[in-house]
């Protein structure tokens, strides 16, 4: 391509013809990489929020197809369901009645001691945390590089989801909401080297610091604790179970993350870090629950504020 | 609708289903912790064949729909897909480049080229990342993916341009 | 299209995917280039610490830190002095460049929008950015928190003048709670990061603050040599040095070994993970004292209010058991540092001293059992005869009447025994006069009570040794003039210019127990020490009978004297099943406070502990007998004792003084 300059004044053309010279000087190969270091420059002074806007709206372009992927999933699911025999499914109903059943007596008892727990905490004056919705969301994409890991799950801004509120499943913890869109959210795993929360070693109050990374291929996901006290050990056969603390005001505490498989002494010398072996479910995960913190909902409690020091 | 314009979108639909596909395959490999990069198959056919500034928008928009949904600096994958745009753009003259075989291995060349540069720009932005051993590993996978749908790829785009009434035989013609 | 696309030869064009040829061709450029692409991977991913290595060391950055404090146990395994960490939010200065200047422009403009006419300079406009730029991120840190912290800044301005590359500690002493807020509430990549150091801590708070010592924090490491990158920009942590007792004594072996790390940083400074190199540091080896804190506890319990010492040792090594000394301080106040209050009050409390080692006491009666030995071995004295002269209350020495002060006159005529465990002044004058000075002053030589014992504690070199055991040359040369006969009965009775130390009569009360001149104190515990062997004293067995007689007397007295025995004949303050040698003491001083003693060891039979007890009485002249005030506290450590030994008898399981102990750091 050629670049010529508009000729409407003589002054104008004198100022200009001088670029539009050079630009034609480069020619041939070079041309595509002067090209390409304009388009970086001029990227560079886009603003900020520009790009906001250009990110979020690409994001939510892409969301529906996500979506749809996903249900597609479900579809391919459903038919592949619908090929089983029938007797196969009446004895899976069967099943599932008969865990439902024992459910059912569980959450009666679970609501009983509910109820105890909140009378008891009254009686000691204890106010009670801020409780937790439930938010169930379906995982429509899982994203699991070198660098980051994260989820999108379908539940997003117009189900109330917070950015940074904590989604658990039936195995643990499973992150963070990182991203919330308005139909999604993105979730960074706890194997993500961005995702820092407080844990405790089962057992033991002292808060140890976790961190997401190191997620070799093949493996299960693994994260890395720091600041583990120098009198926990760990022996081969009997790895520590890590739980959240409850302490840092962001997950409830007790949900389980992980094993603490091996600890080594930290350049400090004053504790150790430790390795996390974190479940392998976390990577094939396709429902989760994101906890959105609710004043009004009772359940898992979560410790109050720490009081203002004057 | 000018002619450079139906070529970007369709190069960009193409793109874009591309990007369906792999992440759908990446959604079902995450179990293995593997994720494969379809970098090189986004770059291939708009470095060799398309237009300067069509191929280019083509590459820059997926790279952004890249970024819209991953924890990097946005335009990251943009930048690192143009790169090697603007590479093998800058080379084709000398490929023969209507040959399947040739656009197939410039498929893998830009695959592993821009990825590179992805774990280039990650490791300078201070990203921590999974051991040498992940990284080679996903580096020879997605060079083994490329190279396998790298043909049908090629199809789906041809499909794409013709239906766009912008098919590439007239782009040869008109190019060499 | 471009010139060069259409300069192509045609012939491209027409050979187009038909020749076989070109197609090997271009599979072969295609696999070199792979090949080098491969290469490329290589070097990147794999070989990357190698190029860093090779990079400007202007990107490299070198951290030293200080190896954590070697701990300090007693003899039981139970900690005494160890490190705690402590958590704090540091703030790194050296990331915030961009936003300072962001800050200084938004200030500069908003001062020349104001129209104001003294715009401050450049430097105070920059100050004022830094400010309020950490200001903000302090209170980020207090939304988080719920709490109010001020700014110091101050304290900021002489960080940046000085250290601007080291972190800046924005809050200190995080509490679990808030150290687990901050790592779940913080961003990972923030330039707030909670950061770990240690500082020493004191489970027992004030138990043997003395013997233990203090540090102080603020120290810098000698820098090992073959520590790589010298010439690198270096930040240094400042440890912790002993000042005081074992922390000062045994400073080399407690101080830990210097570690850190090497990392590149990018050219906004960031740091670039893992680090090029990292040395860990090292622990400091622990120490293993030879103190007993259950029984240093109850020595202190029985101190509590007074003014004295009380030193307990194991008879057989010599290990000192318990070195107690009132007023204390407690340890904990010196972590981080000690305030100036604190410090002043501890002076003003006269606390500083350790006067079991430093306090020289004179040691009136329980010197009589030197006189005794003295008088023994020189044949002055049988253990059977009985005093020319029975004791009636007082004494004619040369121009002078000397009381006797306990008894009440009411001892007479009595041999030995019963003047030792009734500890009567009168038989000791004359018993002390027909000894002659000469003789008690060698016979005190003897038993190494003219010199304070070596033990692991600082600052207690002979010159600053006041004891004294006066002799005739002595007297002539302090204060000019002969030796009287008065002289030599207050010698006698460890009254006028005795000085010595508790240490040393605990030593002393040793050595009597093991029969033998001398007793070597040691403050560290070694749990397969040998027992000590010196000279014996020489005191014929009818001698040694006579001798400890007196004393298991002086403890055991059921008599109704008055004076120095008399609190021990309290039921409540016996020891069942255990025989006490013993001897108590009331040094009273002219016009200075007096100074009651105990001594003793026990069981007399096969004894395992000689403890002595020296109390400052509170006012000049008062009544203050060392039965009264003494005794007791030397009670309480034999109670725990004898408990301890019950217990360790009844479990019968390790041996009470090998249990186990953590390894020491290698």
């Amino acid at each position: 391509m050629r670049f010529s300059v508009p000729s409407s004044r003589a002054g104008d053309r004198v100022a200009a013809v001088f670029p539009v010279r050079l630009l034609n000087h480069i020619s041939g190969q070079a041309r595509p990489f002067f090209t390409f270091g304009v388009v970086a420059l001029a990227w560079l002074l886009v603003p900020a929020a520009v790009k906001r806007f250009t990110r979020a709206a690409l994001f939510e372009a892409q969301a529906p197809v996500m979506v749809t992927v996903e249900r597609a999933r479900e579809l391919r699911e459903y038919f592949v369901l619908r090929s089983r025999p029938t007797g196969e499914l009446i004895a899976a109903g069967k099943e599932t009645a008969n865990a439902l059943a024992a459910y059912e007596v569980g959450v009666g008892r679970l609501e009983q001691l509910e109820a105890d727990n909140t009378r008891l905490r009254a009686l000691l004056g204890m106010t009670p945390g801020a409780g937790w919705r439930q938010e169930h969301a379906t995982v429509v994409e899982r994203d699991l590089s070198a660098w980051w890991q994260q989820l999108v799950i379908d539940k997003g801004a117009n189900h109330g989801v917070p950015l940074d509120a904590p989604v658990v499943f039936a195995g643990g913890v499973v992150g963070r909401v990182r991203e919330v869109r308005a139909m999604t959210a993105v979730v960074a795993l706890v194997s993500d080297p961005g995702v820092r929360f407080a844990v405790v070693v089962e057992g033991d109050p002292r808060p140890i610091s976790y961190t997401g990374g190191d997620n070799p291929a093949f493996g299960p996901a693994r994260g890395t604790l720091e600041f583990v006290p120098t009198d926990i050990t760990v022996t081969g056969g009997a790895p520590h179970r890590l739980l959240t603390s409850g302490k840092g005001g962001v997950f409830p505490g007790g949900l389980p993350v992980g094993l603490l498989t091996h600890v080594e002494p930290s350049a400090d010398g004053l504790f150790q870090t430790g390795e996390v072996l974190l479940p392998a479910a976390l990577s094939a995960l396709d429902e989760v629950t994101v906890l959105v913190p609710d004043a009004t909902a009772a359940g898992l409690f979560v410790p109050p504020a720490t009081d203002p020091k004057p | 609708m000018s002619r450079g314009k139906r070529q970007t979108l369709a190069l960009l639909l193409g793109n874009l289903i591309l990007c369906v596909v792999v992440a759908l395959a990446n959604h079902t490999m995450a179990d293995w912790q593997l994720r494969l990069w379809p970098g090189g198959l986004l770059v291939a056919t708009a470095a060799l064949l398309a237009g300067p500034g069509a191929g280019a928008a083509a590459v820059f928009v997926a790279g952004l729909a890249l970024d819209a949904t991953a924890p990097v600096p946005f335009g990251t994958h943009a930048f690192v897909l143009l790169g090697a745009q603007t590479v093998f753009y800058a080379l084709r003259t000398r490929l023969m480049r209507n040959a399947t075989p040739v656009r197939v291995a410039v498929a893998v060349l830009a695959g592993v080229l821009s990825w590179l540069g992805l774990a280039a720009v990650a490791k300078a932005a201070g990203l921590t990342s999974a051991g040498a051993g992940r990284l080679l590993l996903e580096l020879a996978a997605t060079s083994v993916m490329t190279l396998l749908i790298a043909p049908w790829f090629f199809a789906l785009q041809c499909r794409l341009l013709y239906l766009a009434q912008v098919g590439l035989r007239a782009e040869e013609r008109r190019f060499d | 299209m471009s010139r060069a696309d259409q300069s192509l030869p045609d012939g491209v064009v027409t050979h187009t995917g038909q020749d076989r040829r070109l197609l090997v061709f271009y599979a072969l450029v295609s696999a070199v280039l792979l090949t080098l692409m491969g290469g490329l991977a290589w070097q990147q991913l794999l070989r990357a610490d190698v190029h860093d290595a090779r990079e400007r060391q202007q990107g490299l950055r070198r951290v030293l830190v200080p190896g954590p404090r070697g701990r300090i146990f007693d003899r039981e395994g139970r900690l005494l002095a160890g490190s705690r960490p402590r958590f704090a939010v540091t703030l790194a200065l050296d990331e915030l460049g961009r936003e300072f200047r962001a800050e200084y422009q938004a200030v500069r403009q908003n001062f020349r929008a104001a129209g104001e006419k003294d715009v401050p300079t450049t430097a105070q406009l920059e100050q004022i950015a830094r400010t309020s730029v950490v200001r903000r991120y302090l209170e980020s840190l207090d939304s988080i928190l719920g709490r109010q912290t001020r700014l110091d800044t101050a304290g900021l301005q002489a960080h940046f003048s000085e250290q601007s590359l080291l972190p800046y500690v924005l809050l200190n002493d995080l509490t679990p709670e808030e150290y687990a807020r901050l790592l779940e509430q913080l961003p990972v990549n923030s330039p707030m990061q909670v950061f770990a150091s240690s500082v020493r801590e004191y489970p027992f708070a004030r138990l043997a603050a003395h013997t233990l010592g203090y540090v102080s924090a603020g120290v810098s490491r000698e820098v090992p040599e073959d520590f790589p990158g010298e010439k690198l920009a270096t930040f240094q942590l400042k440890d912790m040095a002993g000042r005081d007792g074992l922390e000062y004594k045994f400073e080399e072996q407690l101080m830990g070994g210097v570690g850190g790390v090497i990392f590149r940083v990018t050219p906004s400074g960031y740091r670039i993970n893992p680090p090029r190199v990292k040395l860990a540091p090292t622990r400091g080896r622990d120490l293993v004292t030879s103190l007993d804190a259950d029984l240093q506890a109850a020595a202190e319990s029985g101190l509590d209010d007074l003014t004295g010492a009380a030193v307990a040792l194991d008879v057989r090594t010599g290990e000192v058991l318990v070195l107690a000394s009132s007023p204390n301080y407690n340890l904990q106040d010196f972590t981080p540092r000690l305030g100036s209050a604190a410090s002043d009050d501890i002076t003003a409390r006269g606390a500083w001293f350790n006067r079991a080692v430093t306090g020289f006491y004179p040691p009136g009666s329980t010197f009589k059992l030197l006189t005794s030995i003295a008088a023994l071995r020189a044949g002055v004295i049988t253990p059977e005869q009985l005093m020319d002269e029975p004791c009636d209350g007082r004494i004619r020495i040369g121009n002078t009447w000397k009381t006797c002060d306990n008894g009440d006159g009411h001892h007479g005529a009595i041999s030995l025994s019963a003047a030792i465990a009734e500890s009567c002044d009168v038989f000791f004058y004359q018993l002390g006069l027909q000894t002659q000075p000469e003789r008690i002053a060698a016979e005190a030589r003897r038993f190494h009570l003219a010199s304070r014992p070596a033990i692991e504690l600082p600052n207690l070199s002979p010159k600053n040794d006041r004891s004294i055991i006066p002799e005739p040359a002595w007297f002539l040369r302090t204060h000019g003039r002969k030796i009287s006969d008065g002289d030599t009965a207050n010698i006698a009775i460890g009254q006028g210019d005795v000085l010595v130390t508790p240490l040393t009569m605990a030593c002393f009360a040793a050595s009597l127990a093991r029969d033998e001149i001398f007793t070597q104190p040691t403050l560290l515990h070694d749990p397969g020490a040998p027992a000590q062997h010196h000279e014996r004293t020489g005191l014929t067995p009818e001698q040694r009978t006579a001798l400890l007689d007196g004393m298991e007397g002086c403890t055991m007295s059921t008599s109704t004297v008055i004076g120095t025995a008399r609190i021990l004949t309290a039921p409540s303050l016996r020891i069942p099943g255990l025989q006490i040698a013993g001897k108590t003491g009331t040094a009273q001083v002219k016009d200075r406070k007096n100074i009651a003693w105990f001594i003793c060891f026990a069981p007399r039979k096969n004894p395992q502990i000689a403890i002595a007890v020296a109390i400052e009485g509170q006012e000049a002249g008062e009544t203050f007998a060392g039965g009264a005030y003494a005794a007791p506290v030397a009670q309480k450590i034999l109670r725990k004792w004898s408990e301890k030994q019950a217990r360790a008898a009844a479990t019968a399981g390790p041996p009470m003084f090998t249990l186990p102990l953590p390894a020491p750091a290698p």
